[in-house]
């Protein structure tokens, strides 16, 4: 199972990888997977919030795998210290249960999305390529089931700048929220990916979001888009 | 035919080794309006007598002595007594569950260690007895002396106005004392609310503990498998990556069902929509692409703030089966699909009714799509919440009904 599990760009320097868990047999088991691409390189592992918080401040990695549950400083609060420290590191949150009320409070902390535990390896390399490229929502339709089960009625600070959007940038952020990328959105609605760079842009400025991802969580939890069905 | 579930207390009934027969509840259900309930109130004030005849016969002849009036009034306290005896039997209890979930509609959380169910037993067993009793020793004989022709012994009068007065007296009782029986049943199985908390509780420790230790060793499994199968690469010979492949789906089927499983406990005190938010749930489903506008529409009794200020438990739950219940119709049916919202004397009553399903989408994706699995997780809601759930798979179309405490 060497070379690539699905098309990846060629020539572009490897993904730096950090995998933080508490279960050696966990970090292990990853790191051999994601060893067997060729675009990917595991810079390191860690088996508590802090090592993993220690770790990035030496060598900063382009995306972080971290669990939640761990002893000494646990996921979601390093999630939370990464998402202000290195906004550049993506973080994705490992959960062994989607119903895992964490799951939602670390997306809401600012991870880029989140990947079960029992995901097979070709989702782990996915998840790890989807949040470095940033132009698509890692598992759309996971993340509407875990915003369907975790998220209120009421409409939040943020609603009032909401209803300020276009109805232009509603019918963006609709589709951001079915995990469309920029070239989908644009075929989508007819018009050029730079355009919808632009709505993107304004919508996440409006919404005060950090990157799509965010900008999504913040739409289900004012109630902006209802995760409905699922 | 309409068909009812209810796991929890169907597999008590099955530990406990008693059920009330299943031709006599589809009788019992068969029947519905005014006319159904008097024959249920009949049934339930039968199967207290038929309970108490064995005891009632050895007692009635130690008794045979004595006789008169005297005898009948020692009879009848011998008869109390055995009943208050009797009920203290889980066995009889679990039945007596059982007849007060079908017979009288009141769900008794907790099967046969439901509080207040031993009061309800020995209540049952009394009143059944005893109406019984009339109705062998002075219904019957009058009718049978007006079927007959032959006069009343003691009395020159015809039998048969007598008979009438009998038979309206006896329809009265029927109802009168089946009204009494369920009015004391809810009251007596009333959840407590310390109980409640502390079942939710239990729960919670429970689905931590679940997840913390399977958990754990199950994702340890899966990561491994992966793990294997990626170290192995191209070296691997057919056979082994067929093994690691299945290894490797087992231990994620089984981390699947658990996810489902502790989802399912932690509802019970986590938090997530209500029915309130219902009119979203329709919207939503309408925007979406297999919904469509005008396709679902929704009629509810109660407005937004009466189901606000519903159960929690029952809110919530009732918000899960409609989502579920909806978003099954508009992916696997043809046709219109209707939500209706009721409030019921005891109950709020949820129900989805939608076309047949498409038909290569019944069985191929019942199993594919976990259908299958979203109803048994539908009733299984139900239950959690102190309710029940039908589904009505008629040719013309399926209806989902739920009936939740509110």
């Amino acid at each position: 199972m060497t070379g690539r599990l699905s098309g990846a760009a060629a020539d572009a320097p490897p993904i730096g990888v950090l995998v933080v868990d508490d279960d050696p047999l966990v970090t292990d088991g990853w790191s051999a997977v994601l060893q067997t691409q060729e675009d990917l390189e595991v810079t390191g592992t860690a088996h508590d919030g802090a090592a993993a918080l220690a770790a990035v401040d030496r060598h900063p990695p382009d995306v972080v795998l971290m669990d939640i549950r761990m002893p000494v400083l646990d996921g979601l609060t390093a999630t939370a210290r990464l998402a202000e420290d290195h906004p550049r590191v993506r973080v994705v949150v490992v959960t062994t249960f989607e119903s895992d009320a964490h799951v939602w409070a670390a997306m809401r902390a600012g991870a880029a999305g989140f990947v079960l535990k029992r995901a097979p390896a070709t989702d782990l390399v996915h998840a790890v390529r989807t949040v470095h490229a940033q132009d698509a929502l890692l598992f759309p339709s996971a993340l509407r089931r875990v915003a369907a089960r975790h998220t209120g009625a009421g409409a939040g600070p943020v609603g009032a700048a909401a209803r300020d959007l276009t109805g232009r940038e509603t019918e963006v952020l609709h589709l951001l929220a079915r995990g469309l990328s920029n070239a989908e959105i644009a075929a989508e609605l007819h018009v050029g990916r730079e355009t919808v760079k632009t709505h993107v842009g304004s919508v996440l400025g409006k919404l005060g979001a950090r990157d799509r991802t965010h900008a999504v969580v913040l739409a289900y939890e004012l109630g902006y888009v209802f995760p409905g069905a699922g | 035919m309409s068909r009812t579930v209810s796991p929890t207390h169907a597999r008590a009934e099955r530990m406990a080794g008693m059920t009330v027969p299943a031709p006599v509840r589809t009788a019992a259900r068969a029947l519905g309006g005014p006319l159904g309930a008097g024959w249920r109130a009949w049934l339930y004030l039968l199967l207290g007598g038929v309970l108490l005849v064995p005891l009632a016969a050895v007692l009635a002849g130690l008794l045979w002595p004595v006789d008169g009036l005297k005898a009948l009034a020692l009879l009848w306290l011998a008869c109390a007594a055995a009943s208050a005896l009797l009920a203290l039997l889980p066995r009889l209890r679990a039945l007596e569950a059982s007849a007060a979930r079908d017979l009288l509609g009141l769900p008794a959380a907790g099967g046969a260690a439901a509080p207040g169910l031993y009061g309800l037993t020995v209540a049952h067993l009394v009143a059944g007895a005893t109406h019984s009793a009339a109705t062998l020793f002075l219904v019957v004989p009058v009718v049978w002396f007006a079927v007959t022709g032959r006069e009343l012994p003691g009395h020159g009068a015809g039998a048969v106005p007598a008979a009438a007065i009998a038979v309206l007296l006896w329809v009265a009782s029927v109802y009168l004392l089946g009204a009494l029986l369920r009015r004391m049943g809810r009251l007596m199985l009333r959840p407590d609310p310390a109980r409640r908390l502390a079942e939710l509780a239990r729960r919670d420790a429970l689905a931590r503990e679940l997840h913390d230790a399977l958990g754990h060793a199950l994702a340890a499994i899966s990561v491994q498998a992966a793990a294997l199968e990626a170290r192995l690469g191209t070296e691997a010979t057919t056979p082994v990556r067929g093994s690691l492949a299945a290894l490797a789906s087992a231990s994620r089927e089984a981390q699947g069902e658990l996810d489902q499983a502790l989802g399912l406990l932690r509802e019970g005190d986590g938090t997530g929509p209500g029915l309130e938010s219902v009119w979203r749930l329709v919207a939503g489903l309408s925007d979406g692409p297999v919904g469509g506008p005008g396709r679902i529409t929704l009629g509810s009794d109660l407005s937004e703030a009466e189901l606000a200020g519903l159960d929690a438990a029952t809110s919530r739950a009732g918000y899960r089966i409609l989502q579920e219940a909806t978003t099954n119709a508009v992916r696997h049916a043809d046709g219109p699909v209707t939500v209706r919202i009721r409030r019921t004397p005891k109950a709020v009553a949820l129900e989805v009714t939608s076309g047949p399903p498409a038909a290569a989408d019944e069985r191929a994706g019942a199993a594919a799509s976990g259908h299958g699995s979203g109803l048994a997780g539908m009733r299984r809601r139900a239950a959690l919440a102190g309710g029940h759930l039908d589904i009505d798979r008629a040719p013309t179309g399926w209806i989902v009904r739920a009936e939740l405490p509110g």
